[in-house]
């Protein structure tokens, strides 16, 4: 099967001399046909950048990017009747306009015919389980409901490649979870589009993507499908480690020696703070328990567990999502 | 870009534009709009100019029926203008849709050439319902004379006049269009300097020779003044210049506009892609 989007040393520059962000790095990516394919990286990675330079909303720098053939740059025209884009915590249409109306009007965006473009937007409302407010004004509708309504925004216009932005973005578990496995049949079963799909939800690249790459500060770190990714893991041991504190300042495990990376999740309502701790080798465990305990914390579980990609990405950088965020920040 | 998705496109915004603008739910905010903010401003210029004129007892019904046609004709060119302005604020930081509609088949510019359409013919109706109220109030009610002749308008030549002027004005549109994507939130700022100045200089309550040679030179290269002066040739058969003249002189000034509008349009949309502005959001 042919690539269906590439890009090549693919950079993107934001500011001036001073202050200059590398949003995106030399990035090389290539994505089959029928694929779907995942970004996964914190906040500020990069992937927001990709996506825009890939539906045209922005120049790159410099390299190439291609969606089916068509260079972005220059043929921007043939790329946008083939793809669409999903953002997640967007409004999706006009607040004063009813569902219908909006779905209408993007249909019209697209030059679907009327009878094709009612037939589809009753059967993406129907599917999507929100046609019983086909008649109210999308200004009322709940985030949920804003959301599957841009999802079938996104499928009205039938694109080969569709772009997803965070598409589950602050959305409850169950309808993430209707949201994404629609995505997954559009895709496998129904029309085999290829799907981008960006996230910083582990467990969304895990479930839906067949292939993954880690980004961060700009630059792909690691490529492949999520199995084999985390089979690279396999014989670096992993365990999470339950402490009853959430005030404290955990950094100072990293100074363990034979320790990998770690994250950390506090739950400020059972005041527990989960660590995940990658090593070189188990008995170092003991030596952070003991570490732990000596800064008269309560340790309360130590369970070897099985990777995850969030394992592979501390791998990669010696640190998990949030508190790279958290140094991003600062 | 084929001549279909061009007409789909502005057919499909013109719809939109008619479903913003009579969305049931802002019923006060529409008549407002397109009502009573323009009647008040023919209202207070007219009485000022009735007030102060009888004070000093030296009413014209000419100079009336010339501030009359004036404001109204007015009206309509600014609400022309200042729909086109918000525009891109509304559907970039309101309604968030740009990107989408910027990212689909359908061009960004036809898309507010048919934003365009829609505020023409809403600012016809503005334009017929000042005018007539303007009448209604000033001549059927406090009985001043206003001297136009209804039945004595040429209507080829308002015909004309009004394609050109429409014309200059849509494109004035596209140049407040284009710098309101390259900047955010100057969309108010923007419309209001723009308007004040036409005001100002084109002619609209009193002629442009009252004004100093200065404000003389800005008003000779203002379209507004000359589209404005060929209104009342059609309307009164106000003499001081002639017609032809002054229709050559629209001509010419809306054509350095749409000019200057296809230049500022293409870098802004130029830019736009460049620095990623179609989707920006709003920093507070
Ligand atoms: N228009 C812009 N001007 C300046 N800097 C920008 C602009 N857009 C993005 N950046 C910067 O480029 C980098 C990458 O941003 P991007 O939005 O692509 O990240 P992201 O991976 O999508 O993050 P998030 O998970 O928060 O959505 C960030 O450092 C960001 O601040
Ligand atoms: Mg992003």
């Amino acid at each position: 099967m042919p690539d269906y989007v590439e890009t090549i040393n693919l950079c993107r520059t934001f500011g001036k001399k001073k202050e200059l962000v590398k949003a995106l790095d030399e990035v090389s990516i290539s994505i089959k046909e029928g694929e779907i394919f995942g970004l996964l990286g914190p906040n500020g990675a990069g992937k927001t950048t990709l996506i825009k330079i890939l539906t045209t909303l922005l120049l790159p720098t410099r390299g190439e990017a291609y969606v089916a053939d068509f260079n972005v740059v220059k043929e921007a025209d043939r790329v946008r009747k083939i793809i669409n884009l999903v953002s997640g915590g967007e409004t999706p249409g006009y607040g004063i306009l009813s569902v219908k109306e909006n779905l209408w009007f993007f249909s019209q965006l697209y030059g679907l015919p009327s009878s094709v473009a009612k037939e589809r937007s009753k059967r993406l409302m129907a599917d999507l389980d929100f046609e019983q407010y086909a008649n109210t004004r999308m200004s009322k509708l709940s985030t949920g409901y804003k959301q599957r309504m841009s999802l079938a925004r996104g499928l009205l216009s039938d694109p080969k490649i569709l772009f997803l932005d965070e598409p589950t973005l602050g959305l409850d578990v169950l309808t993430a979870k209707k949201l994404r496995n629609y995505v997954i049949d559009w895709a496998k079963r129904e029309r085999k589009g290829t799907v981008l799909l960006t996230t910083h939800y582990m467990i969304e690249a895990d479930e839906m993507c067949d292939r993954v790459a880690i980004i961060s500060n700009g630059k792909i770190l690691a490529c492949d499908s999520p199995q084999v990714l985390k089979e690279d893991l396999r014989r670096t041991p992993i365990a999470k480690i339950e402490v009853s504190s959430i005030q404290i300042d955990f950094s100072f495990i990293e100074k363990v020696k034979g320790i990998i990376g770690y994250s950390e999740t506090r739950n400020i309502q059972t005041g527990v703070t989960h660590l995940r701790v990658m090593v070189d080798d188990r008995r170092v465990f003991a030596e952070i328990e003991s570490k732990l305990t000596e800064a008269k914390l309560k340790v309360l579980s130590v369970n070897e567990t099985e990777p995850t990609l969030e394992d592979v990405y501390i791998r990669l950088v010696g640190k998990g999502f949030e508190e790279a965020e958290e140094k991003a920040h600062a | 870009m084929a001549v279909n998705t061009v007409l789909r496109t502005v057919k499909q915004a013109v719809w939109l534009g008619w479903k913003v603008d009579t969305n049931w739910a802002d019923p006060l905010v529409f008549a407002i709009y397109y009502m009573v903010r323009p009647l008040a401003g023919l209202l207070m210029a007219g009485f000022m100019f009735y007030v102060g004129s009888t004070v000093v007892d030296v009413f014209s019904g000419e100079h009336f029926a010339f501030l009359l046609i004036g404001n109204s004709f007015f009206i309509y060119i600014v609400q022309i203008v200042m729909s086109m302005s918000m525009l891109i604020h509304d559907d970039r930081a309101h309604y968030e849709v740009l990107k989408h509609i910027y990212l689909s088949p359908s061009s960004l510019t036809w898309y507010i050439l048919g934003r365009a359409l829609n505020g023409v013919v809403n600012a016809s109706l503005s334009l017929l319902l000042t005018l007539g109220f303007g009448v209604l109030i000033f001549q059927g009610i406090l009985g001043l004379p206003i001297p136009i002749n209804w039945l004595g308008i040429d209507l080829p030549m308002l015909a004309l006049t009004m394609l050109l002027g429409t014309l200059c004005f849509v494109s004035l549109g596209y140049v407040l269009s284009g710098i309101n994507i390259m900047t955010s939130r100057v969309q108010f700022m923007l419309s209001e300097y723009v308007s004040s100045i036409l005001y100002l200089f084109g002619g609209v309550i009193f002629t442009p020779e009252l004004l100093p040679s200065w404000g003389q030179t800005i008003s000779n290269a203002l379209p507004v003044t000359y589209f404005l002066k060929s209104v009342r040739f059609s309307i009164l058969h106000q003499t001081g210049g002639d017609f032809q003249t002054s229709l050559m002189l629209l001509s010419l000034t809306t054509l350095v506009t749409v000019g200057i509008s296809v230049g500022v349009f293409r870098f802004a949309m130029h830019k736009a892609r460049k620095d990623g502005l179609i989707d920006k959001k709003e920093e507070y």
